[in-house]
């Protein structure tokens, strides 16, 4: 066991490191001014896929409209806190961007387009030996990398959890915008809340009928006229599927305003998070 | 004040605070960048408020707990080498302090974010349950629980730790 002082020395030593990288940085000033935005290290190849919203288990969030988002009103946010429960031996989780992609055509169907531009999955790591693998009658299988084979996964906090994430620009019935869409396997005990978000708009969580946690939001970004929508599934079964819907050519804020409004409604895309064919 | 002295005055705080939370200097750069970046736009309420500096600190352990931060970088840059020289009683320091480092990274991130609240910052239990939006009660559940993950023995002796302004 230790005691406070090695958490002191820890905190200390995480000073040093920041007055050491704080030497090489550039003051923020002498840097053009940017919105909050995605960094990611582009892919070589892009996908273009032609999918729609089809055959998908459409469950809108309660009184939710075209373009509204559930109860929400602007400004309203929810204190509710969403426990993930514990994950379970997970079996047809995305471990690369070339799983989600072809998850998220199946998912779409023929009404939109899609462009992936990045990856923006994570740290490159070895995956253990005990890393999951589906289970017959889910999918293709996927022989377990060993070793010290490097896959392209979704950290957890605790460097453990897998899954995959895509960015890129939608288009559907003709109007474009930003997406990032990323599903992870919850860990168990982690906590969301709207509160976070509370100073970006609009948020909510939901209950589904069969246990599941929704959140949605719809944030008001930093330029004037962009706004992202947000739908967050907590699946009763540990996962958790997050996408991101903007009239910005990145949710984050990036990329300047393409539309008036996301080529997506918020409905839509909670349609999307929500969809059985994941 | 306005917005350039407040950042050649608190950027290297901010960037302490992010890097003890975040555990990673590339992550809390990018977090301090972020936060700061809105800041500015935000610049004439936020320097009316009674503590401008509380007020940015906060948007940083929201940025850090928001879905933003969810999509790391694909190839993140090499952290700062850990500090192996002059240390202490030596060798056996370094690695508890060391691993109580790793320990820290792997805590959820709430839990992280409630430890350095309390025991970095000094913030009491209820201003931290404002910030995680959470009740009391769950602040210091989540304290324990991180504290046992750390293996952190309460009992033992201790001294207060004083954040570097």
């Amino acid at each position: 066991m230790s005691d406070m002082r090695a958490l002191h020395d820890a905190f200390g030593e995480l000073e040093r490191r920041a007055d050491v990288a704080s030497l090489g940085a550039q003051p923020v000033l002498q840097q053009p001014r940017r919105a909050f935005g995605l960094r990611l290290v582009p892919v070589a190849a892009t996908v273009v896929a032609v999918a729609g919203l089809a055959g998908a288990a459409m469950w809108f969030a309660p009184g939710g409209d075209d373009g509204g988002v559930g109860a929400a009103s602007s400004g309203t946010t929810s204190s509710t806190t969403i426990v993930v429960p514990p994950a379970p031996g997970w079996t047809g989780m995305p471990k690369t961007a070339d799983e989600l992609i072809a998850q998220f055509k199946v998912v779409l169907g023929d009404t939109a387009t899609f462009e992936v531009t990045d990856t923006g999955s994570a740290v490159n790591g070895t995956v253990p030996d005990h890393s999951v693998t589906n289970q017959p009658g889910s999918g293709p299988d996927v022989p377990p990398p060993t070793g010290a084979t490097s896959v392209t996964s979704m950290p957890n906090d605790d460097g453990a959890r897998n899954g995959a994430a895509i960015v890129g620009k939608l288009t559907a019935a003709g109007v474009t915008g930003g997406f990032d869409l990323q599903i992870y396997a919850g860990t168990a005990g982690e906590t969301d809340t709207c509160a976070v978000y509370a100073d970006l708009g609009s948020c909510n969580v939901t209950t589904l009928p069969d246990g599941s946690k929704l959140m949605t939001g719809v944030y008001e970004l930093q330029v004037q006229g962009g706004v992202t929508y947000h739908a967050q599934l907590f699946a009763a079964d540990g996962r958790v599927i997050l996408m991101h819907i903007s009239n910005m050519g990145d949710p984050k804020g990036a990329g300047g305003v393409l539309g008036a409004q996301p080529p997506l409604t918020a409905d839509q895309l909670t349609a999307i998070v929500t969809s059985n064919l994941w | 004040m306005d917005f350039s002295d407040y950042v050649a005055r608190q950027r290297p705080a901010l960037m302490r605070f992010a890097t003890v939370l975040t555990g990673q200097t590339w992550l809390a750069e990018d977090v301090v960048s972020d936060v700061l970046g809105r800041a500015f736009e935000r610049w004439d309420r936020i320097s009316g408020v009674a503590e401008p500096h509380a007020y940015v600190r906060r948007m940083v352990v929201n940025e850090y707990l928001s879905w933003r931060r969810r999509l790391a970088r694909t190839s993140p840059r090499a952290d700062v080498e850990p500090d192996t020289a002059g240390y202490g009683d030596g060798a056996n320091e370094r690695a508890e302090r060391d691993e109580m480092i790793h320990r820290l990274s792997r805590l959820p991130r709430k839990q992280r974010a409630a430890v350095v609240l309390r025991y970095y910052a000094g913030l009491p239990d209820a201003e931290i349950a404002t910030q995680l939006g959470c009740r009391v009660a769950t602040v210091r559940s989540q304290i324990h629980r991180a504290l046992a993950a750390l293996r952190i023995d309460l009992t033992a002796s201790s001294r207060e730790y004083q954040e570097t302004s």
